[in-house]
């Protein structure tokens, strides 16, 4: 079995400077991101891996509500999200813009 | 059936459905247990009421079911009994519902556990799959909502899953009984030993975690010498999860796979069992400090392999564009908030309108014809006048005229309801109203136990427990009692339809009701976010926690099935609880009215009491009276009310002292509360105060259960009396200088 598929951390603990730190709370609609990790401690970390929030995974921001909280697409599902919690999610550009599946 | 649900069983398929006998109820004995387990909103009641052919409630929402539900079938000659559990996305309990089904699994000994997954999902879903194999053998795999994957262009080979997890994949369609057949003979097998099961087990961990592991498992193994799984038990002592320290405490671990429910053995000694806690403890130390995210990893890893290997994506682009179009309508920014409160007013005014004719062609029955036929056959059979008077004009009234006004509303209120459920609109009205509830400082998810009090305020309070933080989850008990409940809307409705409808030309007054009921609802949900505000500025002080949801699809809803579910269970249910109130409400109310002292009435004493404080919030003493009355359920409040206004007003509309009686019609009932003294005032007052007072005995006790509490309970009862007060105080004040 291949356990090296996810060698990045799923939970760092603090925040990282620079390049690194672009968060899914930054990213514009439609465009597909890869999570790189979680910046929140595990027990607020744990309710989202359970929902399908794994580092690696791609995820989509497909809506913003009124106030801001974005719903994401991953994995053919959506998940709604606060603000906060996305803005703790740091994450990858992928190359090439994508429609919302 | 489905070229990808074919499987080993299938051949049999039709001798098995012959052979399956649903016993409805849970019984006394059985042959084995199964547990239904799976993340939420995969189907899992609907896998259960299949089996049992009992109507557990499914919503196409996660949360829905949050309590077990047990029943039974036969099969093959045996008695199954199985257990619905709430969803769970781990075993990592963090809410109470989630706690439920963790604990079951792990302690309730079930035979079988089958483990209900999603199709399209499979990666999430088999984290919870694995977590189950960790501590039992017993497993049978149902990947349900198989019509959805095909729709969606995923396609799931349940042969090679079923060889990479190592127990029976059973594939599925439960909506349809697709699949069901082959599930019950491949539980069937593994319940009672026939079919053996090689579960996949996660490989070694890191090696510092292995050695810990090694080392503890032998302490755990001379302990609980029966424990299936000692190296899960080991590796959940060592993550310090409560669980698992408390079962090992209590000696409850010994029983932990133990499939004879019959034998109970004694727990090791006391001295034992603290050593395995010490032992891992001790071990903890030798740790490293991420060792908890290695452990975490390393099954959601396991987890995506395994989906990868099962499935194949993308045959056709995942079909979600029409769910993708309506949400962009139901959740946009400009029109979700109007969408919502048209959808909310389009279900009020079919119920308004559709209710009016079979309201009045009850009451002719029971009312109008029903009472006159009883009066003169206990006439005929010389009756003494008080015992007549005391169960024909008290009781049998009291319940028709209930029956009259509460069941046409409902019998359409629930089944409309039910199906936007079904169809998965709950979650996006969470989702619309959550920056709300947000800056209140309360849980997103209140959104959802709120929408659930419309039905009635005691299911919204049990609905609580999907909220994890104990702190929101009481600010959302507290507040249930804002959303405003079956049992309060015919009176919303009737006085509405008098006093408000009838002031716009007769053909909007329906409209125009409607959008007055609307009105009052919107601000039972405005003060349920400023009180939720305010408690967690105060008592209930504390940050909102992070929230996330799932937005299920859409689902098309089965109607049928909703129509009947919805007019049995929650119809009938909730009549009969209005009906068994009815009757002793009816009885005191006669009573009151026909025990005189002084030569007046109890009940116009009080009347008189309650009159000057019913008058300084814009309402009069009847009315007070009628909510004292109506303490035990909302339900009778208007019945009593109009009693209670002939009686005191001497007008000539009623029959006689302590007899409830429902007016011809609507106009007659307005005339005779106008003759009463009442005014637009009285109305709006009456309205507002049907809001926001105390909840009904049944939910107070809700409140008690759910709270363990006897100082919540009371501010969840004091709050809205207090809030309704000061509003209807204000209301009038400001209505009569305006008025001056
Ligand atoms: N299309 C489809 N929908 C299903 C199937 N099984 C269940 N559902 C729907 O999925 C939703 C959730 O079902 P429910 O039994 O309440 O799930 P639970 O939360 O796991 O108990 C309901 O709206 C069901 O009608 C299925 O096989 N196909
Ligand atoms: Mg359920």
């Amino acid at each position: 079995m291949d356990s090296m598929a996810r060698a990045l951390p799923v939970v760092k603990s603090a925040p990282t400077g620079g390049l690194g730190s672009l968060r899914l709370g930054d990213i514009p609609l439609r465009q597909e991101v890869e999570l790189v990790s979680i910046d929140l401690p595990l027990e607020l970390a744990e309710p989202l891996l359970e929902r399908g929030l794994l580092p690696g995974c791609r995820i989509c921001p497909v809506r913003i509500s009124p106030s801001g909280d974005p719903i994401v697409s991953i994995d053919g599902s959506l998940l709604a999200l606060r603000r906060e919690t996305a803005d703790c999610l740091c994450v990858r550009i992928l190359s090439h813009l994508q429609d919302a599946d | 059936m489905a070229s990808l649900a074919l499987d080993s069983c299938g051949s049999c398929a039709q001798h098995r459905t012959q052979s399956l006998v649903r016993l409805g109820l849970s019984p006394d004995k059985w042959d084995y247990l199964v547990a239904l387990a799976g993340n939420p909103n995969v189907g899992k009641s609907t896998v259960f009421n299949e089996l049992t052919g009992l109507r557990q409630h499914t919503g196409n929402w996660p949360g829905k079911t949050v309590v077990r539900a047990e029943g039974a079938f036969g099969h093959e000659g045996q008695r199954v009994k199985v257990v619905d559990l709430p969803g769970t996305y781990s075993l990592q309990a963090g809410s109470e519902d989630e706690e439920v089904a963790r604990d079951f699994v792990l302690f309730g000994r079930p035979d079988v556990t089958v483990v209900v997954v999603d199709a399209t999902r499979l990666e999430r879903n088999l984290n919870l799959v694995l977590q189950i194999l960790e501590i039992t053998d017993r497993v049978v795999v149902y990947l349900n909502l198989m019509d959805e994957a095909r729709r969606h262009g995923i396609a799931v080979d349940p042969g090679k899953l079923e060889k990479e997890l190592g127990v029976p994949v059973v594939p599925g369609t439960a909506r349809e009984g697709i699949g069901i057949p082959e599930l019950l003979a491949a539980a069937h097998d593994v319940a009672l030993g026939k079919r053996d099961t090689k579960p996949f087990r996660l490989a070694q961990h890191a090696p510092d975690v292995e050695h810990a592991i090694e080392r503890l498992v032998p302490v755990v193994e001379e302990v609980f010498p029966e424990v299936p799984n000692s190296r899960w038990v080991a590796l959940r002592l060592l993550n310090a999860d409560e669980a698992v320290q408390e079962a090992v405490t209590s000696g409850e671990l010994g029983q932990l796979g133990r499939h004879d429910s019959v034998t109970e053995m004694d727990p090791p000694p006391e001295y034992a069992r603290q050593k395995v806690l010490d032992a891992a403890t001790r071990l903890r130390w030798e740790l490293p400090p991420d060792f908890h995210d290695l452990v975490t990893e390393h099954v959601y890893s396991a987890a995506e392999t395994i989906a990868n290997a099962a499935q194949k994506r993308g045959l056709a682009k995942a079909g979600f564009a029409f769910d993708r179009k309506l949400d962009d309508l139901l959740t946009s920014r400009i029109f979700g908030f109007p969408l919502m409160l048209m959808i909310l007013a389009v279900v009020f005014w079919l119920t308004i309108e559709g209710a009016n004719v079979p309201s009045a062609m009850l009451a002719t029955l029971l009312i109008d014809n029903g009472h006159t036929w009883l009066k003169g056959i206990a006439a005929a059979m010389s009756i003494p006048w008080w015992l007549d008077g005391f169960l024909l004009d008290g009781v049998y009234l009291a319940t028709a005229w209930v029956i009259s006004v509460m069941l046409p509303p409902m019998a359409i209120f629930f089944p409309l309801f039910t199906l936007l459920e079904d169809f998965g609109y709950l979650p996006r009205v969470a989702f619309n109203l959550d920056s709300m509830f947000k800056k209140a400082g309360a849980h997103g998810k209140q959104a959802l136990t709120m929408c659930m009090g419309f039905g009635c305020n005691a299911a919204g309070v049990v609905a609580t427990r999907v909220i994890d933080s104990p702190r929101e989850r009481l600010i959302a008990i507290i507040t249930n009692n804002f959303s405003l409940c079956n049992g309060r809307w015919p009176t919303q409705i009737l006085i509405a339809t008098i006093f408000i409808g009838a002031l716009a030309p007769s053909q909007l007054g329906g409209l125009v009701s409607a959008a007055a009921v609307v009105g009052i609802a919107l601000l039972g949900i405005v003060m349920m976010f400023v009180s939720s505000w305010l408690l967690s500025r105060t008592v209930l002080r504390g940050e909102a926690t992070s929230f996330s949801l799932e937005l299920p699809p859409y689902r098309p809803p089965r109607i049928l099935q909703t129509l009947y579910t919805s007019l049995i269970d929650r119809t009938m249910i909730v009549l009969w609880r209005a009906v068994v109130f009815a009757i002793p409400a009816g009885a005191v109310i006669w009573l009151v009215s026909n025990i005189t002292v002084g030569g007046v009435s109890l009940a116009q004493h009080a009347v008189s009491w309650l009159d000057p404080f019913g008058l300084l919030l814009g309402m009069n003493g009847v009315i007070l009276l009628a909510y004292v009355v109506a303490i035990p359920a909302n339900e009778i409040v208007i019945p009593t009310v109009l009693m209670l206004t002939v009686l005191t007003s001497g007008g000539d509309g009623g029959a006689g002292a302590g007899v409830m009686f429902e007016l011809d019609s609507v106009a007659a009932t307005g005339d005779l509360l106008r003759a009463g003294g009442w005014t637009l005032l009285t109305a709006v007052s009456l309205m507002l105060f049907s809001l926001l007072h105390n909840p009904c005995s049944t939910t107070i006790y809700t409140i008690y259960k759910e709270t363990r509490s006897a100082r919540w309970t009371t501010v969840a009862t004091m709050l809205p009396v207090v809030l309704g007060v000061v509003v209807c105080f204000l209301v009038a004040q400001v209505w009569r200088l305006l008025a001056a």
